[in-house]
C-alpha cells in the first residue's frame, strides 16, 4: 500500500505508579540505577519505622481518597481498586500534562483503558452470590446423609456406605453453621445496589470522562500481554483519522487473586525472577503497575505543551497458529511487524538506537526476536542497545507496553541510555546488532534524530513493534520524506460486512434469527434450573444484594460440540468459557453459507469482539477455589462444636460433593479458556487468521465499540479485513442478582417503548460479522450484506447510570458527520431500547434531537431486537447490526414483540417516528440506497451510533 | 588460571565500585535503621545475593566474580564493617543455603536474602568453643517434628538486625564431625533471643552480638542440609568466606595504597616530597608487594572454589595473606602519614578494621593448622632407600 506519511503522534503526559516508583520521576530514577541483579522481585518503596521494607508488595497501600475526584463515599466500596488506581493515574498524567488548572477541551477527548483478568469487585460479588450455594449445601447435607446424584461406581473416592442413621442433632446445626459460615464471609462480601456498575473494567474509562468531564469514546480492552500496545495502537489510529483530539490511554495489571499468577504458572510461563532475554531460569514474574499517556497529534502541539517524545509509527501482527495459546517464535512474522512500523514511521530501521523489548524472556522467542530486528539494524553505524523494563518491574502485563514505551520516552526526552540487568548467557550473542548497557550513558546525537524502538508481543500470539522519536523543538531538516502532513484520506470510507454469523435463543444463524423476528414472538421465558436455583436465588418480592426479582430471560444453548472441522479436543472445548465456545461456532458460520474462506482473507486482519473483559469462567473457577477453602474450614464452626468430630468432618465433605469439586485453576489449558481475549484469539487460532485479536468493553455498547475499532482499522489500512461483533451470555445468576439489586431488570418481559416497559429481561447471544473496506470487498467480489457508512461515539461524562440526552446527541452526529448524510435519509432505527421508561424517553427525545424536524419523506421506523432476545449485553449491538442487516436483505421492517401501547410519553410525532408490531415492508429510497442507523449506549454514559446503507446491489 | 577477570565483571566492579563512593558515603552508622537503609541501597544494586542463582533474585556469580565485586566494594567505602556485613552475609548464610538447601527452602528465603528484605547471620561461635568448632556447646534435640534448640553463641556479625540465623548445633554431643547439624532459624522464633549489640575496636559499620536459644523450637523442615551434617555446610561455607570475604581487604588495602601515594607525593619535607625518601618509597613498595602477593592468592583461591577444590588449602592460605598484608600495610600506612597517621582518619581506621581479619573466620594460627595437616606434616615419613 502506498499511503503518505503518517502523521506522528506527541505524548504530552505521562504517569507511572509501580510497587517501587511512586511517578514518573521515580520510574526513571528505578529504570536508570544501575544493577548487577533483577529487580522485579525487589521489595516495595515503602518502609516500616524500623526502617524494614514494607509488606505486601505490589501497590496495596495506595490509598487513594475518592472524595477528592468528588465520586461520592458511598460508591467507594463497590469500585474497583484497579479504578481507583486508575483514576490516580489519570490525574498524574493530566497533570503532567498541564491540564490540572487548564480548561479541558473534552469534546473530542478518549479514554482507553487496558486490564486483563478480573477485578477484584467481580471477584468479591461472584462471590457473594456462589457462597449461598454453599450455605445452601451445607443446610442440605445436614438434613439428610445422602449425596445426591453420585453413582459410587463413577467416583471410587466416595464413600457409598453413608450412614442412614445420621444424627438428628445435625440437621439443626448444620442450618446454624451455615448462618454462621455466611457471617464469617460477610466482611468480604458485603455489598451494594452499586456493585453490577463499579466491577465492570468499562466503567473505568467512563468514570475518568466523568472526573475530567471527558466527553469522546470511552472502552476498555484486552489483548493479554499485548493489552497496552493494541490500546496505544488503537489511540494513534484513532488520532491520526480524525475521530478524536487527544487521547488518555491507561493501562494496568494488579494482582487481584491468586488466579492469573496461577494460570500463567500452570502454562509454565512464570520463574522466580523475571529477568529479561532469557537468562537461566527462563520466564516472568507477575507483577502491579498502571501508568498512562496523554496523547495528541503533533499538529495540535500548542506551545505550552510539553511533549515527551514522538510516536513515529506503529504496527500490529498476529502470528496465526492452532491449538493452545503461546508466544509467536517467528522470525518473520517479526520482521514483517517491525518493516510495517517503520514505513508507517517512515524512518529507516538502522536510525534506531534503543530497543525496549517486552516479550516473555523465553529464549526462542527472545532469539526469534533479536534475529529479526538484527536483520534489519545491520546498517546501523552503533548498535542498538537493549532494554527492557522487566529487570526492573517484573512482568506487568496488561501494562508491559506502556511501561516500555514510557521509558523510552522518557530515555528520548533526556538523551540518556538507560542500562539493562542482563545475567551471564543471556542473548544477544557476541556480533549481533545490539548491545547491553551496564549503566546509563549520555545518547549521542547523530545526523537524526534519537529514536528508540518498543517491541513486544503477547501469549496469544500477538507481535507489536512501535518507533518512537525524540522532540526537537526546532523542526529538524526531513531526511529522505515529503513535508508531514495529516492523512485523513481514509475518514468516511465506507466498509462492507461481508459474512456474518450469529447464535441467541433458539435460533443459530442469522436465517434462524430472521425467522423469529418474523414472527413476532418473542424469546424471553423463565429460566432453567441449571441457570437460576430459585430455591436459593430467586425471590419476587425482594429487592436484596442475593436475590433476583424476576426469573425471566432469553438462554441460547452452547455448542455442545466444536464447529465441524476444527481439531479441539473435547477436553480443550469444556474448559473453553461458553462465551468462546458460542462465538467460536459463530466464527465458523461467517466462513459457510456465502461468505469467504477463512484461506481467502489476506493480509493483516483484526478480531475485534466486545464482551465483558472478565468472562464468567474465570469468576467461577475463582469462586469455586476461595469456597473451597471455606468448605475446608466447615469442621471448625463454632455451631458444629458440640457434634463429634468424626461427624463434622462427615458433614464439611458431604457439603463438599454436593457443591462441587472446583475444576482446577492451575491446569496448564485453565488461562485459555477464561481469557476474554481468548475469544478472538481461539478464533485468530483455529481459522488460521493473521489477525490481531483483542477483546473490547464498553457495557452494553461494547459490541459497537468493538465495531468502531474494526471500522477504524481498516480505514486507516492497519487491517485489511476484520472481524467484529459480540458476544455476552447475560442468563447468569450472578448478573441476574447484581442487576437486580439495582432494580434495572422487568419484572416480566422486556418491553421497550411500551408503556408497561420496567426494565431489561437478560438474553445470552453472539453476532460477528466480517468486514472490509468497500473497495476491497468489491474488488475481490465479495457478496455484500450492508455498508457501513458512519461511527460515533460519545461518553456522557455525567452520570454513570442515568441516560443522558445530550450524549446520545452527540454520537449522532458525529456518526452523520462521518457518513457524510443526513438523518433525513435514515429509513430504520435500530434503537437501544433499554426498556425501562426513562431509558426509552430519553432515547426518544436525543433522537428527536437529531431526526426531528426535517424534510423526513416517511416517518422514521424505530425497533429494537431487544423484545425477541432480551438485553444481550455486550452483544447487544452486534445483535441490532445483525437485525438492521437482515431487514435490508429482506427489505423488511422488522416487527417488535410484546408490543401494546406505546407510551405516551414518547413524543413520537416529533420526528415523526412509528413503532411497529407487524413486519412492513421497506420501500426503495428513490435515488438513494435504503438507509438504518443503529444506537448503542452502555452503562458509564458510554453511547454509540452507526449509519448502514444497503449495498446497490443488494443481495445476490 | 586466567590471570584477569571477564571484561562483564570489570564493568560490575566499576558499578559497584561508583555506587560505593557515592552512596557509602561518611562514617560508619551501627544504628539498625541507618544500616538498613544502606542494607536496602547495596541490594538494590545485586549485592546481597549476588552469588545466588538468577532464578532466585541473584546474579548467579561465581566465586572469582563475587570476589572481584566484594573487591571493589571494599575499595569504594571506607565503611569496611558495612562491607564486612554484607559480605558476611552472603558468604555465610545466602551461599550454604544455595548449595545445601532444599528447593523449598531456597524458594522461601533466598528471594528476600537477595533483594534485601531479610538480612542473615552465621552463629556458629560460642562463648567457650570459638577455633574448637567441632565441640560446640548449643544442643538441638529432637522431639516429634521439630527440633529444641538451647544454648549461646558469641561475637555473632549482624546478629542485632538479622531476620534469618543459620545456627550450628550439637545433635550429637560426642560425635565429632557427624555430630554437628544446622538449623535455619527465623528472628522473632520463641525462645531466640539476641544480646546487646558489642562494641569492638573496628568494623564500627558491622553490628555485631551474642544470640542465646532457650528451647528455641526449629521444624525438622528447617534443617539446612542434612541432620549431622553441620559441619560439612560449615567448611564448605569458611572455604567461601576465606576467600571471597577477604576480597573487602583487598579493595581496602588497594583504597588505603592509594591515598598513601597521594600523601606521600604531597607531602614536603626538607623542600622535597617525602615519597622521595628510600625509607619512605621502600615502604610504600613493600606495602604494594603485599597487596599484590594475597590478591594473587586470593583470587588462586577463588579460581580454585570456582574449579570445585574442596581441601581449601588456597583459601587458607589465601586468608592468612591477606589478613597479615592487611594489618601491615595498615601499619605502613600509618607510619607514613607520621602524626596525622595516629589521628582519627582512613589508615588509622583501616588498621582498626583490620585487626580482627586475623581471628575471625577461623584465627590464622588456625589456618596455618589446616595447611600443615593437609601436608601431613605430622607424618613421620622414612627416606626411601637407595633414592
Amino acid at each position: 500500500m502506498d499511503l503518505p506519511p503518517s502523521e506522528p503522534v506527541a505524548i504530552v503526559g505521562m504517569s507511572a505508579l509501580y510497587p517501587r516508583a511512586r511517578g514518573v520521576e521515580a520510574f526513571w530514577d528505578l529504570v536508570t540505577a544501575p544493577r548487577l541483579r533483577c529487580a522485579c522481585t525487589d521489595p516495595p518503596a515503602g518502609e516500616d519505622p524500623a526502617g524494614r521494607p514494607a509488606v505486601p508488595h505490589g501497590l496495596l497501600d495506595i490509598e487513594i481518597d475518592v472524595a477528592t475526584f468528588k465520586i461520592p463515599p458511598a460508591q467507594s466500596a463497590s469500585m474497583t481498586r484497579m479504578q481507583k488506581l486508575m483514576l490516580e493515574a489519570s490525574r498524574q498524567a493530566m497533570s503532567d500534562a498541564g491540564l490540572a488548572d487548564r480548561p479541558v477541551r473534552g469534546e473530542r477527548f478518549d479514554v482507553i483503558v487496558g486490564v486483563c483478568g478480573g477485578l477484584d469487585r467481580q471477584y468479591l460479588n461472584a462471590l457473594r452470590v456462589e457462597a449461598q450455594r454453599l450455605a445452601r449445601d451445607l443446610r442440605s447435607a445436614g438434613q439428610d446423609g445422602r449425596d445426591p446424584d453420585i453413582d459410587p461406581d463413577i467416583d471410587p473416592d466416595i464413600d457409598p456406605d453413608i450412614d442412614p442413621d445420621i444424627d438428628p442433632d445435625i440437621g439443626p446445626a448444620a442450618g446454624v453453621a451455615a448462618a454462621e459460615l455466611l457471617e464469617l464471609l460477610e466482611p468480604r462480601l458485603a455489598g451494594s445496589p452499586h456493585d453490577r456498575v463499579g466491577e465492570m473494567a468499562s466503567t473505568i474509562p467512563a468514570r475518568i470522562a466523568s472526573v475530567f468531564k471527558l466527553r469522546g469514546r470511552t472502552l476498555a480492552l484486552e489483548a493479554a500481554d499485548g493489552t497496552s500496545l493494541v490500546a496505544l495502537a488503537h489511540a494513534v489510529g484513532s488520532l491520526r483519522r480524525g475521530d478524536s483530539d487527544t487521547v488518555l490511554v491507561v493501562a494496568g495489571q494488579l494482582r487481584e487473586s491468586g488466579l492469573l499468577a496461577g494460570a500463567l504458572d500452570a502454562k509454565g510461563l512464570t520463574s522466580a525472577c523475571g529477568h529479561p532475554f532469557a537468562g537461566p531460569g527462563e520466564g516472568f514474574t507477575l507483577a502491579e503497575g498502571v501508568s498512562a499517556v496523554l496523547l495528541k497529534r503533533l499538529s495540535d502541539v500548542a506551545e505550552d505543551d510539553r511533549v515527551h517524545a514522538l510516536i513515529r509509527g506503529c504496527a500490529l501482527g498476529q502470528d496465526p497458529r492452532p491449538g493452545t495459546f503461546r508466544y509467536s517464535v517467528s522470525v518473520e512474522h517479526r520482521r514483517e511487524v517491525a518493516e510495517l512500523a517503520y514505513r508507517d514511521a517512515d524512518v529507516p530501521a538502522d536510525s534506531i538506537g534503543l530497543v525496549e523489548c517486552f516479550g516473555s524472556g523465553f529464549r526462542a522467542e527472545t532469539q526469534a526476536e533479536l534475529t529479526a530486528l538484527s536483520g534489519l539494524y545491520t546498517g546501523s553505524p552503533t548498535k542498538a542497545v537493549l532494554g527492557s523494563v522487566r529487570d526492573r518491574l517484573g512482568h506487568t502485563f496488561a501494562n508491559a507496553g506502556l511501561a516500555s514505551v514510557i521509558k523510552a520516552a522518557l530515555a528520548l526526552h533526556r538523551g540518556t541510555l538507560p542500562p539493562v540487568w542482563s545475567p551471564a548467557g543471556a542473548l544477544p550473542a557476541p556480533g549481533s546488532a545490539f548491545r547491553f548497557l551496564a549503566s546509563a550513558q549520555r545518547w549521542e546525537r547523530s545526523a537524526s534524530p534519537r529514536r528508540a524502538a518498543v517491541s513486544g508481543a503477547s501469549l496469544t500470539g500477538m507481535l507489536a513493534h512501535f518507533v518512537l522519536e525524540e522532540h526537537q523543538a526546532v523542526p529538524v531538516p526531513p531526511e529522505r520524506r515529503p513535508v508531514r502532513r495529516p492523512v485523513r484520506v481514509r475518514e468516511g470510507e465506507p466498509v462492507a460486512v461481508i459474512s456474518w454469523g450469529a447464535h441467541f435463543a433458539g435460533a443459530s444463524g442469522p436465517a434462524a434469527v430472521w425467522d423469529v423476528f418474523r414472527s413476532g414472538r418473542d424469546r424471553i421465558g423463565p429460566l432453567p434450573t441449571r441457570i437460576l436455583d430459585r430455591e436459593i436465588y430467586f425471590d419476587p418480592s425482594a429487592l436484596s444484594l442475593i436475590h433476583t426479582y424476576t426469573d425471566q430471560g432469553s438462554p441460547a444453548p452452547v455448542p455442545a460440540v466444536p464447529p465441524p472441522g476444527l481439531p479441539i479436543t473435547p477436553r480443550r472445548w469444556t474448559a473453553m468459557d461458553a462465551a468462546q465456545r458460542v462465538a467460536l461456532t459463530v466464527a465458523a458460520q461467517l466462513f459457510t453459507g456465502g461468505g469467504p474462506p477463512p484461506d481467502a482473507l489476506h493480509g493483516p486482519g483484526l478480531i475485534a469482539i466486545g464482551s465483558s473483559l472478565s468472562l464468567g469462567r474465570e469468576r467461577a473457577l475463582n469462586s469455586a477455589a476461595e469456597l473451597d477453602l471455606a468448605a475446608r474450614a466447615i469442621p471448625a464452626l463454632d455451631a458444629l462444636a458440640h457434634l463429634d468430630g468424626e461427624d463434622r468432618r462427615g458433614l464439611a465433605a458431604r457439603t463438599r460433593r454436593r457443591f462441587g469439586a472446583p475444576e482446577d485453576p492451575g491446569a496448564p489449558g485453565a488461562l485459555d479458556g477464561w481469557l476474554a481475549s481468548g475469544t478472538a484469539a481461539v478464533i485468530a487460532g483455529e481459522f488460521r487468521l493473521a489477525a490481531v485479536p483483542v477483546a473490547v468493553e464498553a457495557a452494553c455498547a461494547s459490541s459497537l465499540a468493538a465495531l468502531d475499532l474494526a471500522v477504524g482499522a481498516l480505514r486507516s489500512g492497519t487491517a485489511r479485513y476484520a472481524i467484529a461483533g459480540g458476544v455476552e451470555l447475560a442468563c447468569n445468576v450472578r448478573d441476574l442478582i447484581l442487576c437486580s439489586s439495582l432494580g434495572l431488570l422487568s419484572h416480566s418481559k422486556i418491553t421497550p417503548f411500551d408503556e408497561a416497559a420496567d426494565g431489561f429481561s437478560p438474553g445470552d447471544g453472539c453476532a460477528l460479522f466480517l468486514l472490509k473496506r468497500h473497495s476491497d470487498a468489491l474488488e475481490d467480489g465479495d457478496r455484500i450484506l450492508g455498508v457501513i457508512r458512519g461511527v460515533g461515539g460519545s461518553n456522557d461524562a455525567h452520570s454513570l447510570i442515568a441516560p443522558d440526552r445530550g450524549g446520545q446527541a452527540r454520537a449522532m452526529r458525529q456518526a452523520f458527520g462521518d457518513a457524510g448524510f443526513g438523518p433525513d435519509t435514515v429509513d430504520y432505527l435500530e434503537a437501544h431500547g433499554t426498556g425501562t421508561r426513562v431509558g426509552d424517553r430519553v432515547e426518544l427525545s436525543a433522537v428527536t434531537d437529531v431526526y426531528g424536524g426535517g424534510e423526513r419523506r416517511r416517518p422514521l421506523q424505530v425497533g429494537s431486537a431487544k423484545s425477541f432476545f432480551g438485553h444481550t449485553f455486550a452483544a447487544a449491538g452486534a445483535a441490532g447490526l445483525l437485525r438492521v442487516l437482515l431487514a435490508l436483505q429482506a427489505r423488511t421492517f422488522p416487527p417488535n414483540a410484546n408490543l401494546r401501547t406505546i407510551s405516551p410519553e414518547l413524543d413520537l410525532d416529533a420526528i415523526p417516528a412509528f413503532i411497529d408490531r407487524r413486519p412492513a415492508p421497506w420501500p426503495a429510497g428513490g435515488t438513494r440506497p435504503r438507509r438504518a442507523a443503529l444506537s448503542s449506549f452502555g452503562t458509564g454514559g458510554i453511547n454509540y451510533h452507526v449509519l448502514i446503507e444497503e449495498h446497490p446491489d443488494g443481495v445476490s | 588460571m586466567k590471570l584477569d577477570l571477564e571484561p562483564e565483571t570489570h564493568q560490575m566492579r566499576d558499578l559497584v565500585r561508583d555506587f560505593a563512593r557515592s552512596k557509602l558515603t561518611g562514617p560508619a552508622d551501627p544504628r539498625p535503621e541507618q544500616f538498613r537503609a544502606r542494607w536496602r541501597a547495596a541490594a538494590d544494586l545485586g549485592l546481597a545475593g549476588c552469588c545466588a542463582p538468577v532464578e532466585h533474585g541473584g546474579s548467579g556469580m561465581g566465586a572469582a566474580e563475587t570476589a572481584g565485586v566484594l573487591e571493589a566494594l571494599g575499595e569504594g567505602t571506607g565503611d569496611t564493617g558495612f562491607a564486612f556485613s554484607v559480605a558476611a552475609h552472603l558468604l555465610a548464610c545466602v551461599t550454604p543455603l544455595v548449595h545445601f538447601g532444599s528447593d523449598e527452602q531456597k524458594q522461601r528465603w533466598l528471594p528476600g536474602l537477595c533483594s534485601g528484605e531479610l538480612i542473615a547471620a552465621h552463629a556458629v561461635t560460642e562463648p567457650e568453643a570459638g577455633s574448637d568448632a567441632m565441640h560446640l556447646r548449643t544442643r538441638a534435640e529432637r522431639v516429634g517434628d521439630h527440633y529444641l534448640i538451647t544454648g549461646a553463641k558469641a561475637f555473632i556479625t549482624n546478629a542485632p538486625v538479622a531476620d534469618v540465623f543459620i545456627v550450628q548445633a550439637a545433635t550429637e554431643p560426642g560425635g565429632g564431625v557427624f555430630g554437628l547439624t544446622t538449623f535455619l532459624v527465623e528472628a522473632g522464633t520463641p525462645g531466640l533471643g539476641v544480646g546487646r549489640p558489642e562494641s569492638k575496636v573496628g568494623l564500627h559499620g558491622s553490628p555485631m552480638a551474642e544470640i542465646h536459644l532457650d528451647g528455641c523450637e526449629v521444624p525438622v523442615g528447617q534443617v539446612l542440609g542434612v541432620p549431622g551434617g553441620g559441619a560439612s555446610v560449615f567448611t564448605a561455607s569458611m572455604h567461601w568466606e576465606r576467600t571471597c570475604l577477604f576480597a573487602v581487604y583487598l579493595g581496602a588495602m588497594k583504597r588505603v595504597i592509594d591515598s598513601t601515594i597521594t600523601h606521600v607525593r604531597q607531602r614536603e619535607q626538607f623542600g622535597t616530597p617525602i615519597g622521595a625518601f628510600q625509607a619512605v618509597s621502600h615502604r610504600v613498595v613493600d606495602m604494594l608487594l603485599r597487596y599484590e602477593g594475597a590478591r594473587l592468592l586470593l583470587y588462586k583461591a577463588a579460581h580454585d572454589l570456582d574449579q570445585g577444590a574442596v581441601d581449601g588449602v588456597s583459601a587458607a592460605l589465601a586468608k592468612i595473606a591477606v589478613s597479615e598484608a592487611a594489618v601491615q600495610v595498615g601499619l605502613d600506612a600509618i607510619q607514613l602519614r607520621g602524626a596525622q597517621g595516629v589521628m582519627h582518619g582512613e589508615a588509622e581506621q583501616m588498621l582498626r578494621d583490620c585487626l580482627p581479619a586475623r581471628i575471625f573466620s577461623g584465627s590464622n594460627e588456625i589456618q596455618r593448622n589446616n595447611v600443615a595437616r593437609a601436608l601431613r606434616l605430622d607424618r613421620l615419613e622414612r627416606p626411601e632407600r637407595g633414592a
